[in-house]
């Protein structure tokens, strides 16, 4: 069995840890209810469990997103709050998502013959050409002082030498279009957030 | 460094992985005329399809039937399959298989072989609908099965699953969901025979019906794994890619249009070239042959190097006929399979019944069966006592003996085979007939230079 199927769960356990508030509950409160989200993972409905209706409609997700939802999971049963430096770190892997899913899912879609997708292929000639650009992502990260999101891409890089999704394309361990929507929420919230927080600016006028 | 090692490790991994071959798998031991320019100065004789026997394939456990396939089997036999069911997508749609016995020439029962349910059992997700299925054999003898299945959504959310068989069809392994696309794995469908590479894997036409409808070559190994892929066409009005492979490089492929109509209303047939064995494909154009938005078939021919069965006309799906592509590199219509031009416009039940009853009179099939037949059509294909004629889903092989076999969808209510040769107008054989190989009914060890094992 891949680890592809796994994803479906955390995106299940992270889904009811962020409805139900885990991180801001009590240390007992938050166990019961983790137990609670455990066991609706794995009751049958209609003889499927429900993370395997999720799987249905989205899928294995990439690497890169179950690790950030393993996290997401891990601190909300921890009560776990991010450093603003690991903030701004998700910030930079988020942007660099959404960069990516801005140029790469329009032509892997069928806009134009180029297709990007088939880079991923490991018997592509030009598969060094996937791996270069997340490289040169994981390097930039690192480069920005976000060792911690740099190592996520390289872990997610690691993962598929090892193939352990059950897809052999590359792209497939690094982005997927739930890690994409993510990414838009994240930083749309962030930038709601500052502008919220910076200072009212003064009309000129309004020193009279 | 971290980064570095990391990289490095991924960068030696496809590195120290063997290329896939780089060359069509071609069986047929005679080349196409017109890819040899040395012989193309001798004509090949005008043919005629001779040896017509028609067959229906399907019992009448489902109400509605479509999209069939076809495969050769070592043991000299056919095998079928199609989807069936209530209606197109309902939760009771199943995979059939019928096996074709080349003693008695006719087809067994049909037996299900594939559910929404056990799809959904063996590939761990909720699966709501089967599709479209195609099967092909390997040069070692395990079937492929490729079957569509939907999740949530319409077709154009469908995703493709393998199946394969060591013992001709008789049991099946666990399907396998093919992971083919980078968006959810949303929108891959099948419908064209697939094709061999010299490395043993298999080249899957497959096309795309989400953002755009586009077609796709996938090669898959032997083992259900996408080993690469190649975009055969862009945008949104082409689909189900058909590929006859002519040389180990090179391959033509024909695609359902499904476009806007050009100045002269008419809707055409698109072609794509490849001289690199599906590594590249030239721009899409459109060939001299209508389609209304309906599938196309192709198979080879030792002389002619290709046949195709195409709807030639621009709206409905009332006539199905064969085409052989002659020595201007142009298609010429040779016989018609079906053809209610007469009726294009939609015909009163009563002269609608007729008409079938006259024609279902010539198959090979129970009287039962025949009526059948005809009151399934009536209720899948009137309405308001107006009927429409509907011969679709071409799929076509040519066998170890030469002799084609052609299955289609007819009015939604049954999988016809048509099973003929092609014989030179002359009474002369074909000159390459000779060095096709003569594969014996009573040889189980036979092998095939049909189409689909290029």
């Amino acid at each position: 069995m891949s680890a592809g199927i796994i994803s479906s769960f955390l995106v299940w356990a992270a889904l009811l840890s962020f409805i139900f508030r885990l991180k801001k509950r009590p240390i007992r409160l938050r166990m019961l209810i983790a137990a609670v989200i455990a066991i609706s993972g794995i009751i049958p409905l209609s003889g499927l469990p429900i993370p395997l209706y999720i799987r249905a409609g989205i899928g294995d997700l990439s690497i890169v997103t179950q690790l950030l939802l393993s996290i997401y999971i891990i601190n909300s049963l921890a009560g776990i709050y991010s450093t603003p430096a690991r903030k701004t770190a998700y910030l930079q892997l988020c942007a660099f998502t959404l960069v990516t899913g801005v140029w790469f899912y329009p032509t892997t879609l069928g806009l134009t013959y180029f297709d990007p997708y088939r880079f991923g292929y490991i018997t592509d000639p030009m598969h060094w050409m996937a791996l270069g650009y997340f490289f040169l992502g994981a390097l930039t990260l690192l480069l920005l002082r976000s060792s911690w999101t740099s190592g996520i891409l390289c872990l997610a890089t690691l993962s598929f030498s090892f193939g352990n999704l059950q897809s052999t394309n590359y792209w497939d361990y690094m982005i997927d279009p739930v890690l994409m929507v993510g990414a838009i929420i994240y930083l749309t919230r962030d930038l709601a957030g500052r502008l919220k927080k910076s200072p009212p600016k003064k009309h000129p006028r309004q020193s009279f | 460094m971290g980064i570095v090692i990391v990289f490095s490790v991924a960068l030696a991994n496809s590195t120290l992985t063997p290329a896939p071959s780089h060359q069509f798998s071609v069986k047929h031991h005679d080349m196409p005329v017109f890819d040899a320019p040395e012989e193309a100065s001798a004509p090949p004789p005008a043919y005629v399809v001779t040896d017509i026997e028609a067959r229906v394939i399907n019992d009448d456990s489902a109400h509605l039937v479509h999209a069939p396939s076809v495969a050769q089997l070592d043991s000299g036999g056919l095998i079928a399959t199609w989807w069936g069911g209530s209606r197109e997508g309902g939760k009771d749609v199943k995979v059939f298989t019928s096996f074709f016995n080349p003693d008695s020439l006719s087809w067994d029962e049909p037996i299900a072989i594939l559910s929404a349910k056990n799809t959904q059992t063996q590939t761990l997700r909720y699966i709501r609908k089967l599709g479209n299925v195609v099967i092909t054999q390997d040069p070692e003898g395990t079937l492929h099965l490729f079957y569509v299945s939907v999740s949530f959504g319409g077709w154009a959310a469908s995703a493709i699953n393998w199946s394969t068989s060591l013992d001709e069809g008789q049991t099946w392994s666990t399907s396998k969901r093919l992971i083919t696309s980078p968006f959810l794995n949303l929108s891959t469908l099948v419908k064209g025979t697939p094709v061999f590479y010299k490395d043993g894997s298999i080249g899957l036409p497959v096309y795309h019906e989400f953002a755009g409808k586009f077609g796709e070559l996938l090669r898959i190994s032997t083992k259900g794994e996408v080993i690469t892929k190649t975009r055969m066409s862009k945008g949104k009005h082409s689909l189900q890619p058909v590929i006859h492979v002519s040389s180990p490089t090179n391959a033509l492929a024909l695609m359902r249009y499904a476009g806007p109509p050009d100045d002269n209303g008419n809707k055409r047939v698109l072609q794509t070239t490849t001289q690199d064995a599906g590594a590249h494909w030239s721009k899409p154009a459109f060939i001299n042959i209508n389609n209304p938005n309906s599938a196309i078939a192709l198979a080879h021919h030792n002389t002619l190097g290709k046949i195709g069965v195409f709807n030639d006309i621009n709206t409905n799906r009332y006539r199905l006929k064969l085409y052989t592509y002659n020595q201007g590199k142009q298609w010429s219509p040779l016989h018609s399979f079906e053809d209610k031009t007469s009726h294009a416009q939609q015909t009163k039940q009563s002269d609608y019944e007729k008409s079938l009853q006259n024609d279902v009179g010539q198959y090979k099939a129970s009287t039962e069966k025949k009526a059948h037949m005809v009151s399934r059509a009536i209720e899948n294909m009137c309405e308001n006592n107006q009927c429409e004629f509907q011969y679709d889903y071409p799929y076509l092989i040519q066998d170890s003996h030469n002799q084609y076999h052609l299955v289609y969808t007819w009015n939604k209510s049954a999988i016809k085979h048509v099973s003929f040769s092609l014989t030179p107008s002359t009474g002369t054989k074909p000159k390459n007939t000779a060095k096709v190989r003569n594969n014996s009914p009573a040889n189980p060890t036979s092998t095939l230079t049909t189409e689909n094992r290029l």
